[in-house]
């Protein structure tokens, strides 16, 4: 199965991953993975991957105080949607796979 | 309101520029996911836009306009009142608005057969992508979609899942009429690489 926009995808993720981020990079790796980070940052990951609709001001005063800076916040917003993303993708690239 | 400070104003002079002069180029103030992208630009903002640039905008058998309505579908799916409103609009530009309101409230009698067939795959993509199954492919390629016009939904499904999680968090303003109007103008000509 051909997939044009493979190379573009690796950049991206790459990118998340790299060097340019303020969040530890074995976070960021773990969260692109899909896995639970540990710690207040873990709960936030996992509302931003399950209803980021339902975040407040509040959530991230509250990481805040706890003292995580804002670079490592949006980061992990970047990385646990980024991981939304890419469930869906292989979900859907799976299925083609499996379609004879 | 946008949360994070540094997202808010923490951007580098290039971007601040663009940001202040965005008013007078788009015709309406940047919508706040300017922000978000032009926010540490190589880290996220430069390589998404090339990839939505990609996926929305390159070679598919896809129209545009089609592209852009199952973008808002995604957004109206996952309650992104900022990404829908803006991508209905686009759609609806190229497409007319009523056949893009109708889709998006499940009557899409004026689409075309494969864009009417690809919709419940774009929902059960992005509602419960655990449940996406080899039987739900059969049923794209039996009306004769491409497996690479496929593809090209599934890109749009992962990139609209990302994005509406990205603005809800942060806490995108939603646009009003006047951004949105500009903004969707905007989209159509440009595109997303910035």
């Amino acid at each position: 199965m051909r997939d044009r926009h493979e190379g573009l995808l690796r950049s991206l993720i790459d990118a998340v991953a790299g060097p340019g981020g303020r969040l530890d990079a074995t976070a960021r790796r773990d969260l692109l993975a899909g896995k639970p980070l540990t710690g207040a940052l873990g709960v936030f990951a996992a509302r931003v991957t399950e209803d980021a609709g339902s975040i407040t001001d509040e959530h991230v005063a509250t990481l805040r105080s706890g003292g995580v800076d804002e670079e490592s916040i949006f980061d992990c917003i970047v990385a646990a949607a980024t991981a939304s993303g890419l469930v869906r993708l292989r979900a859907a690239l799976r299925s083609m796979e499996e379609a004879p | 309101m946008i949360r994070l400070e540094v997202v808010r104003s923490g951007h580098a002079l290039k971007h601040k520029l663009m940001l202040g002069l965005g008013r007078f180029v788009i015709g309406a103030m940047p919508p706040d996911i300017l922000r978000i992208l032009f926010h540490r630009h190589a880290f996220f903002g430069k390589p998404v836009g090339l990839l939505t640039q990609a996926v929305l905008r390159g070679p598919s058998d896809w129209s545009v306009g089609e592209r852009e309505l199952f973008a808002a579908y995604v957004s109206a799916k996952n309650r992104c009142r900022f990404c829908a409103g803006a991508h209905c609009a686009v759609a609806g530009r190229a497409l007319g608005r009523d056949v893009v309101d109708d889709a998006i409230s499940g009557q899409a009698v004026n689409l075309g057969a494969k864009a009417k067939a690809i919709l419940p795959f774009l929902e059960k993509l992005t509602l419960t992508p655990e449940r996406v199954a080899a039987e739900d492919v059969k049923v794209l390629r039996a009306v004769g979609i491409s497996d690479d016009a496929i593809v090209d939904v599934a890109y749009v499904a992962m990139l609209f899942s990302m994005y509406n999680r990205i603005v809800d968090a942060v806490g995108c303003e939603t646009m009003d009429s006047k951004q949105v109007d500009a903004v969707s103008k905007m989209l159509l000509e440009k595109g997303y690489d910035l």
